[in-house]
């Protein structure tokens, strides 16, 4: 037997010497033949391997907190006054990746009024897929029309350090969009500053522009946008967007486009390339995406209603177009992916496809274009070699799942879920097998879990990236100093 | 043998102390209620560490600390008179030369301070700010030896400004203006290497807060809009310093000398009368009446609104509206409420505007109505335009009720978690706490198991412009709901749509009145006589004092009277609202 091969046994042997030595241990513990209450849910998830420390609270009453993750290649033990339980990040990644595609658990106990109780085992599967280490995502409080306080975050998903890609403060409390990647790639990506003397700020390696992606002709600037693959095009959609506020106290908010259309942005030249066929008066077509090979463009287009009471019945049908990227055009037919159908649900939303350009992910609600104040949303998937509906079942809930993106090796995806009380959104990722199987989601580990029952904000439009984007709030700040470049139309 | 000198100053710091009592707590108050809905003060290490690692911060926390205490107008008024009478005790400590006759000037400070928290968005970190300056000179003052002074000085400014923000520049400048220098090239040498440190101190925050250069330099939480440079806390450092400085030339008068008093005397009329005439110029009474129906309407004081509506009408839709919520919740609304200004629809359920005060007061409206999603809605705009981005602990408690209300449960909890941690809120948190746990409990309180019941249930989108339907389905749903009818009245006969009025008056017919409300009897025989029928024939039980005051009216209006002879004769009817105004 090699020294090499002794390694996991020797590692197995220190860590329990060192931890156990230091921990409380339950003794005479009752059994409660039951899971732990635990936040966040992490019974039979998957994780990646390079994922931070999966901290969680007991949700009751107790004086010490005891947790053993046990797998066959180690174990971890931890004790705690109170009812949190907060893993060492360097026993936490040697433990994931001693456990790499294996599955360990962790049995937690508690001790209540001098008395152990031992809980059930919860069951976590380590991938051996690394996840993107990056995440972006817009805080913001779930509000209505006033906005204030709004930052747009990068936090590292390994551990957990969040950084500011752009501050309320730096930008005069401005509304600002969520950050977009172009394929994961930190050095290609964008947000918007909306407000007088406001655009798009573009991260064009490193160097930020800020874009008026406006002319004359369009119902307004760009709304929702994604990179080609190449970077060279922009797909956008420019869309006149209207807020009602429901009267049911199980709904909120509703926002409903009145136009919206398509357009493609040169970046290299400042052009914006009109397709009438993306443009059409009689269809409203939003949320634009293209597939990773370029060679298509997939959108949601729904007939247009003259009236906005009619919003019930604006549902969103998945379309596809030919794209052409020498010359930002698109083809002349159009093919339904998946078509909605009346009285159902199934209104598309945020189509994105997966990076082998297999599946496609989108969100389906009863109607709309604002899933993320639907309680019916939820993700779908659809196969687009064979048609073959993904329904998610694992994945969902049943509050709003929704703005999902994927991690570059396709593996992941990560999205904006409201299930843990209807109207904070926070990021859950899924593990997506090479089969397109899709695992139960967990929820952005904290190094505090409690942050999520106190924090008042929600995560939103959370994106993987590969790396660090290279640019932070001040940078951000520069870049709106600067003059907007103006953008020709090309008919 | 009481010293007189002890004796006069006490009686100075005394008067002061409880002037500023008797003014914040007697004729300003609800000037502190006004301050304290606007943040939320969290006994937590997480809301302390929050707020005191920004710029300021120590000075900002403690400002909120005593500015919960503003709940409470008198304890409110109290702790501002003690902190006022601290900055003077502490400037008259830190003057170089203290004869009798300059005690007066030591006041001066505090007074300017005084005139900032008259205005409504001014907040207490800089008076805190101000006072904690002070203090740390008058211990740096306690070292004897001039050059460790000035390196002390050095070292701690930094910390100074980071704990109170650009206020502490008080500190330095106080120490530098009353030291005594013997060369004039070593004081230019020492107020340029200070000048220093403070630039470099700014420049520091600037960078690690990620803050614009300028907010920095001016204090980014003096004043409630950030883009606003409150003036008065300078002109107290500024004064402070000066008065330091001064005081260095500052001779006594000899002792039995009448000049003494009469200096001392002529000081307290000059900077007394000029403190009286300043707070009289720098305080709104017009806003402290309308933040006194806001805060009646907040906590449900509602004779107190209709009291002093009947002393002095109010002509703002804002208090107009806490009004005619008063006249509903007492049950007069429908009888009495064209005997005091109405100003339309606007005086019943105001226009959403995109500010922080005027919603919270339209939101108490929709939340006795039962339209508690609207109720939502409002107070979590007006929290989200508060211009300093601090929460609202009375907007927490609100969310908290309508989410509880309404059946989001999770979402109550996460503002009752908060209000926990609240000295003002608690009680009320924790019994929230018990309620959600038992939910029956909400049975046995009479506000909530009736909004629990007659809260809007169906479908629709809010629309001001349809308000008339909104409160008519709402009104529908619960046919119990006695405000929602008369808010459906009073808003048709407020728009002058009589129509609408007589189609919509036959639906509160199982409501009970033992007679047909006296605006209602009003607009009833005016509709009738507009569409040509004699009074005589009028299918409703309109008395006939009625009857014969419309005939008369007619009478009147035939007659070409003037208005203001109109106005005057039908004062306090539908009718003078409906022609007149």
């Amino acid at each position: 037997m090699s020294l090499r091969s002794l390694c996991p046994y020797g590692l197995y042997v220190l860590t329990v010497l060192c931890l156990v030595a230091c921990a409380e241990k339950p003794h005479d513990a009752e059994r409660a033949e039951m899971l732990p209450p635990i936040y966040p849910d992490y019974e039979g998830v998957t994780v990646p391997v390079n994922i931070a420390p999966l901290n969680f609270l007991l949700r009751d009453d107790c004086e010490v907190v005891y947790a053993e993750a046990k797998g066959t290649a180690g174990i971890i033990t931890i004790a705690a006054r109170g009812n949190e339980i907060e893993f060492g990040p360097k026993q936490w990644h040697r433990f994931l990746e001693m456990h790499q595609d294996k599955s360990f658990r962790i049995t937690v106990s508690a001790k209540k009024d001098g008395q152990w109780i031992e809980y059930d085992p919860i069951s976590i599967n380590v991938s051996g897929d690394s996840i993107d280490p990056y995440l972006t995502y817009r805080l913001i409080e779930p509000d209505y029309e006033i906005f204030s306080r709004l930052q747009i975050k990068e936090r590292c998903v390994e551990n957990f350090t969040e950084r500011t890609l752009c501050d309320y403060n730096m930008v005069g409390n401005r509304c600002m969009n969520c950050h977009t990647y172009g394929a994961g790639r930190p050095d290609r990506s964008f947000l918007y500053v909306r407000g007088e003397g406001g655009g798009m700020i573009l991260n064009d390696a490193g160097q930020l522009r800020k874009l008026g992606l406006k002319t004359d002709n369009m119902v307004s600037g760009s709304v929702y946008a994604q990179f080609s693959p190449s970077g060279r095009w922009l797909v956008f959609s420019a869309n006149v967007i209207i807020p009602g506020f429901h009267a049911n106290p199980s709904k909120r908010l509703e926002v409903f486009d009145t136009k919206s259309d398509v357009y493609v942005a040169d970046l290299a030249n400042n052009t914006i390339v009109a397709n009438p066929i993306l443009a059409d008066s009689l269809t409203l077509e939003t949320f634009p995406t293209f597939s990773p090979d370029g060679k298509s463009l997939y959108y949601c287009a729904a007939q247009w209603k003259p009236k906005a009471s009619a919003i019930d019945s604006l549902q969103y049908s998945l379309c596809r177009v030919d794209f052409n990227e020498s010359t930002g055009r698109v083809g002349k037919e159009i093919d339904t992916i998946v078509a909605a159908r009346l009285g159902e649900k199934s209104s598309v939303c945020h189509p994105r496809v997966s990076p082998d350009g297999r599946y496609l992910l989108y969100t389906v609600a009863d109607y709309g274009t604002f899933p993320i104040w639907h309680r019916e949303s939820d993700q779908q998937m659809i196969d687009l070699t064979t048609g073959e509906i993904n329904e998610m079942a694992r994945a969902n809930s049943d509050q709003s799942d929704t703005y999902h993106s994927w991690s570059s090796n396709g593996r992941w995806i990560v999205f904006a879920s409201k299930r843990d009380d209807g109207l904070y959104g926070k990021p859950y990722f899924c593990h997506v097998s090479e089969t397109g199987e899709v695992s139960k989601a967990f929820v952005l580990p904290q190094k505090h879990p409690t942050l999520y029952e106190t924090n008042l904000k929600s995560f939103n439009a959370p994106e993987l990236g590969r790396g660090q984007v290279l640019f932070d709030a001040a940078d951000v700040a520069a870049a709106m100093e600067l003059p907007a470049e103006t953008f020709s139309r090309e008919d | 043998m009481i010293n007189q000198s002890k004796i006069i100053k006490a009686g100075l710091t005394v008067a002061l102390i409880v002037g500023a009592t008797i003014f914040f707590g007697h004729v300003y108050p609800h000037h502190l209620h006004y301050q304290e809905q606007f943040q939320i003060f969290m006994f937590t290490g997480s809301y302390a560490a929050e707020v005191i690692m920004t710029p300021g911060g120590l000075a900002d926390y403690l400002g909120r600390f005593f500015t919960q205490f503003f709940f409470s107008s008198g304890l409110g008024a109290i702790l501002i008179g003690l902190l006022l009478a601290g900055i003077q005790l502490a400037m008259w400590g830190l003057m170089a030369e203290r004869p009798l006759w300059a005690y007066p000037l030591s006041f001066i400070p505090s007074i300017a301070l005084w005139m900032h928290l008259c205005d409504e968005n001014s907040l207490m970190g800089a008076t805190v700010a101000v006072l904690l300056s002070l203090l740390c000179a008058l211990a740096a003052r306690q070292i004897k030896n001039p050059m460790v002074q000035l390196v002390v000085m050095l070292i701690t400014t930094p910390l100074m400004l980071w704990l109170c923000g650009a206020l502490g520049v008080a500190y330095p400048l106080v120490l530098l203006a009353r030291m005594k220098w013997h060369r004039a090239w070593s004081a230019i040498a020492w107020v340029c290497l200070t000048a220093c440190v403070v630039a470099g101190t700014f420049a520091a925050q600037r960078y690690v807060h990620a803050l614009p250069l300028g907010r920095v330099v001016s204090g980014i939480h003096y004043y409630r809009f950030p883009q606003i440079i409150a003036a008065w806390p300078w002109v107290a450092v500024l004064a402070s310093a000066a008065i330091a400085l001064v005081s260095r030339w500052l001779k006594p008068v000899a002792k039995g000398s009448k000049m003494r008093y009469a200096v001392l005397g002529a000081l307290i009329v000059v900077i007394g009368g000029s403190g009286f005439a300043g707070v009289n110029r720098c305080s709104d009474m017009g806003k402290e009446e309308l933040m006194a129906y806001d805060y009646w309407a907040r906590t449900k004081q509602w004779s107190k609104i209709v009291d002093k509506a009947l002393k002095k009408n109010p002509d703002v839709p804002m208090s107009v509206a806490c009004l005619n919520l008063a006249l509903a919740k007492t049950g007069q609304l429908a009888d009495y409420m064209f005997l005091f200004y109405q100003n339309g629809s606007q005086g019943l359920l105001p226009t959403f505007v995109r500010d922080f005060t005027s919603p919270l007061a339209t939101s108490e409206a929709y939340y006795h109505l039962g339209f508690l999603n609207t109720a939502q809605r409002f107070t979590f705009e007006a929290q989200e335009a508060i211009p300093d981005f601090q929460k609202s602990g009375r907007c927490y408690k609100r969310l908290a009720e309508t989410s509880m209300l309404t059946g989001n449960k999770a979402v109550a909890q996460k503002y009752i978690k908060s209000l926990q941690h609240t000295l003002v809120y608690r009680n009320w948190a924790n019994w929230a706490q018990e309620m959600l746990d038992n939910p029956d409990g909400l049975k046995d309180n009479p506000e909530y198991s009736w909004l629990s019941a007659a809260q809007s249930r169906g479908d629709f989108y809010y629309s001001e412009d349809e308000m008339d339907s909104m409160l008519g389905l709402l009104f529908q749903q619960s046919s119990t709901n006695k405000m929602a009818y008369e808010y459906l009245m009073a808003w048709c006969l407020l728009n002058k749509n009589l129509p609408r009025f007589e189609q919509c008056y036959p639906i509160g017919a199982g409501l009970g009145y033992d007679h047909i409300p006296m605006a209602y009897q009003e607009a009833l025989a005016l509709h009738w006589t507009r569409l040509g029928n004699p009074l005589e024939t009028i299918p409703w039980v309109v008395s006939d004092q009625v009857c014969q005051r419309m005939a008369q009216f007619i009478a009147d209006v035939q007659a070409q009277r003037p208005r203001s002879y109109m106005l005057n004769a039908y004062r306090g009817s539908y009718w003078a609202y409906y022609f007149f105004k």
